[in-house]
C-alpha cells in the first residue's frame, strides 16, 4: 500500500476536527517526493492546513510549521524561509498529521496573488460544498499540475488517486486513465482545462455544520503524471530570492522585462515570463535547470551567436536567478 | 539590526558632510526634548491636580516657557549652527584643485579643470577626488535647475542656470559615494544619479595623468569605431582621440572604466551596455537618447565591445 493511501486514511479518520482546503504546488510536490525518496511526484499528496479560528485553544500552527519543514525537507526550508514569509503565517499546518506522516507533509507556498489557477478554483468549490463559506485558499502558484480533487468523508477512504498513482508512477504519461467506477474523472490541466470531482458526499437531511465539520478533509492527490516544466526544473539548492537580487545587481532587466522586476524593464531581449513552461532557452537547447544556469552566466558558450553577452555573476549566482526565473509568472 | 543603517545622511565620511550630520543630530536632540516638555506640560493639563494647572495657565508660564524660552534657546542654535557649520561657508584660498560639474537633462558633465581654469579632462557622471584634500565644484547647469547632492560628502547646493555655486567636498577615506539629483529637473530626475569615488593621493595622481595623457592621444580606427560613427553616436557623443566629439551627450572617453550607465543607475557590464544602446528608453523613460532598434544583435555587441574598451 502506498503511503498516499496511509494519509488518506489517517486524515479521514483523525483530524476530523480540522477544516482544511488544500492545493498541490509542483515545487513542493516534488521536494516532499525527494524527502521521500521517490523519484517522480507521483502519488504523493499535499494540502494546505487552515485551522479554525479560536477553537480549542488551538495550536500553535506556525511554529509546528517551521519544525515540520526544518526536520524533514530542509532544502526546502531554506527555500522557504527565505522567501515569502507569510505562507507561514496565514496557513498554519496541523500537528498530528506532522508528526505521525512527516513525509507527506510539505509546506505550501502561497504563490503569487491574482492568479488562481484551475487547482486553486476547485479547492474554493470543494469547500463550498462542504460548508465552509468564506474558505480561503491560496491561488495556485501555476495550473501545470493535473490534479484529482477528492472529498472524503469519514472513514470512507478513495483509493483512486494512489492506485492510479501506483499504476503510472515513474512513467510519463500525459492522459490520466482514472479506474474510479461511476463520478470518478479526470483529465490533465493542458488536455481538458476543466475539473470535475468525485463527490462520494452529499449532504443529506440531518447533517448539519457540525457534520459536515468531520467531513472536510480535503485533499488534492496529484494524480496525474503529466511532468510538470517546473518539476523536472527543481533546483533545491538555490535560492529565487537571492536570485532576484542577483538580477539587479547584474542588471539583466535593462534588455529583459522580466516577471516581478519592477525597474527597468528592458526591451531588448525577450520577456521572461513563464519560463517553467518553456520548451526551449533562446529557441535552441532544452530548458533545464542547468542549461538555463549555464545559458544566464556565460550565454555564448551555451548558443554559440546569441546576442546575450556573458554576464558577470557567479556559478551560485547564476542558479540563483535560474530558480527565479522559474518562478515567473504569465 | 535595520537594513540600510545608517542612511548616508547620517553616516559623513569628510568634514563638511560631519559637521551637518552633528548639527542634525543636535537639531534632532533639542526638538526630542522640548516634544518631551510639551508633552509632560500637556499630561498636566489634562491630568494634573488643580493647583498645577492653575499655575501652567497663568501668564508667567506663557511669557517664560512661550516667548522667552523659544529666543533664548532658538538663538543659540542660531550661533551654535552657523559656527559648527562655517567651514561650509570659509573663503576659498585659490589653490584648490577645481572641478566643474554642470547638470545637464538627465546626466552630470564633469571637467577637471587646470590652475587656470581651463577644462583638462572630460568625463560625465563619475567623480574622482583625492583623498584627504578639499575639492571646489563649480556647479552650473545647462538647462533647468539641479541640486548636487553627494550625501556623505556635504550638503546639498542647487546648479542654477547662468550661475556658478561654489561647494566644496571632502573624503577622509577612499570609497565610492552616491549622489543623486536634489532637485526635480522633468521626466527622469530620479533615475539621474551619479558616484563619487576617493582615491588615495598617489592612485589619483596616476589616474589623471592618464586620463589627460588620453585626452591628446589619436585612437587608430575600429570596427567599433566605424559603427560608432555610422550609427549615429558621434553625433551626440564625444570620445578623445576620434572623429566623435558631439558634445550633446555624455563624454564617453572613459565610459569603460565607469561603475554605473545611464547616470548612476545601471551596473556597467556588457549586458547592460547593450541593452542601454539597444534601447534606452525602457530603462530610463524619457531620456535623450533614442532607441537604437536598428541595430542588428552583432552590431550591438561590437559597439558594446568597443565602448567597454574605452577606459
Amino acid at each position: 500500500m502506498l503511503p498516499l493511501m496511509h494519509l488518506l486514511e489517517e486524515v479521514g479518520g483523525r483530524l476530523s476536527g480540522e477544516w482544511r482546503v488544500g492545493r498541490a504546488n509542483p515545487f513542493t510536490q516534488r521536494a516532499v517526493a525527494a524527502c521521500a525518496g521517490r523519484e517522480t511526484t507521483a502519488g504523493v499528496t499535499l494540502r494546505i492546513e487552515q485551522r479554525r479560528p479560536r477553537r480549542r485553544g488551538g495550536f500553535r500552527g506556525r511554529e509546528r510549521h517551521v519544525r515540520i519543514i526544518k526536520d524533514h525537507c530542509p532544502s526546502l526550508a531554506r527555500r522557504q524561509l527565505a522567501g515569502n514569509k507569510g505562507h507561514l503565517l496565514v496557513m498554519p499546518s496541523p500537528v498530528r498529521i506532522g508528526d505521525q506522516l512527516p513525509l507527506q507533509i510539505a509546506c505550501v507556498e502561497t504563490g503569487q496573488p491574482g492568479r488562481p489557477g484551475a487547482v486553486a478554483r476547485s479547492v474554493e468549490r470543494m469547500a463550498r460544498k462542504a460548508g465552509i463559506g468564506g474558505a480561503s485558499h491560496a491561488p495556485a502558484q501555476r495550473d501545470q499540475p493535473a490534479c484529482l480533487g477528492k472529498l472524503i468523508g469519514g472513514t470512507r477512504i478513495s483509493h483512486g488517486a494512489a492506485s492510479h498513482a501506483r499504476k503510472c508512477a515513474g512513467r510519463h504519461c500525459r492522459q490520466q486513465q482514472t479506474r474510479e467506477p461511476v463520478h470518478a474523472s479526470g483529465g490533465t490541466v493542458r488536455a481538458r482545462p476543466r475539473f470535475r470531482f468525485r463527490e462520494p458526499f452529499a449532504p443529506t437531511k440531518g447533517q448539519g455544520l457540525a457534520d459536515a465539520r468531520i467531513l472536510l478533509p480535503l485533499v488534492l492527490a496529484a494524480g496525474a503524471c503529466v511532468e510538470a516544466p517546473d518539476q523536472r526544473q527543481f533546483m533545491p539548492f538555490a535560492d529565487a530570492a537571492r536570485g532576484e537580487r542577483a538580477i539587479e545587481s547584474a542588471g539583466c532587466a535593462s534588455c529583459h522585462t522580466i516577471d516581478g522586476i519592477r525597474w527597468p524593464q528592458g526591451r531588448v531581449g525577450p520577456r521572461l515570463q513563464g519560463f517553467a513552461d518553456r520548451a526551449l532557452i533562446a529557441g535552441r537547447v532544452p530548458n533545464t535547470p542547468e542549461n538555463l544556469s549555464a545559458f544566464v552566466r556565460d550565454a555564448p558558450d551555451l548558443v554559440p551567436g546569441t546576442t546575450m553577452p556573458a554576464m558577470p555573476i557567479s556559478e551560485r549566482e547564476a542558479r540563483d536567478i535560474a530558480a527565479f526565473l522559474y518562478r515567473t509568472q504569465g | 539590526m535595520l537594513e540600510g543603517w545608517p542612511p548616508p545622511v547620517f553616516d559623513p565620511a569628510g568634514p563638511y558632510a560631519t559637521s551637518i550630520t552633528l548639527l542634525a543630530w543636535v537639531l534632532l536632540a533639542m526638538s526630542a526634548v522640548v516634544l518631551l516638555v510639551v508633552l509632560a506640560a500637556l499630561y498636566v493639563a489634562l491630568f494634573g491636580n488643580p493647583r498645577l494647572r492653575s499655575r501652567l495657565g497663568g501668564t508667567a508660564v506663557v511669557w517664560i516657557g512661550g516667548i522667552a524660552f523659544p529666543v533664548v534657546v532658538l538663538t543659540l542654535l542660531l550661533f551654535y549652527g552657523l559656527s559648527l557649520t562655517r567651514n561650509l561657508s570659509a573663503p576659498l584660498h585659490g589653490d584648490e584643485m577645481r572641478v566643474r560639474v554642470t547638470g545637464e537633462m538627465w546626466w552630470w558633465r564633469i571637467a577637471y579643470l587646470d590652475g587656470g581654469g581651463r577644462p583638462v579632462v572630460h568625463d560625465a557622471n563619475e567623480l574622482h577626488i583625492p583623498v584627504g584634500r578639499a575639492v571646489v565644484l563649480e556647479l552650473e547647469s545647462a538647462d533647468v535647475i539641479h541640486s548636487f547632492w553627494v550625501p556623505r560628502l556635504s550638503g546639498k547646493l542647487d546648479m542654477i542656470p547662468g550661475r556658478r555655486n561654489l561647494m566644496r567636498i571632502q573624503a577622509d577615506e577612499p570609497g565610492i559615494f552616491g549622489g543623486q539629483c536634489a532637485e526635480y529637473c522633468g521626466g527622469p530626475h530620479a533615475l539621474m544619479g551619479f558616484r563619487v569615488t576617493a582615491h588615495r593621493p598617489e592612485d589619483y595622481a596616476r589616474l589623471m595623468e592618464a586620463r589627460i595623457a588620453r585626452e591628446s592621444a589619436v585612437m587608430s580606427s575600429s570596427r567599433g569605431a566605424r559603427l560608432f560613427h555610422d550609427a549615429g553616436c558621434a553625433a551626440c557623443h564625444r570620445i578623445a582621440g576620434t572623429d566623435a566629439n558631439g558634445l550633446a551627450g555624455p563624454d564617453l572617453t572613459h565610459v569603460g572604466s565607469r561603475r554605473t550607465l545611464g547616470a548612476g543607475i545601471l551596473p556597467n557590464n556588457r549586458g547592460t551596455m547593450m541593452g542601454w544602446i539597444g534601447n534606452s528608453q525602457a530603462i530610463k523613460p524619457g531620456n535623450r537618447m533614442p532607441p537604437y532598434t536598428v541595430l542588428s544583435g552583432d552590431d550591438l555587441t561590437a559597439l558594446a565591445a568597443y565602448l567597454e574598451a574605452q577606459r
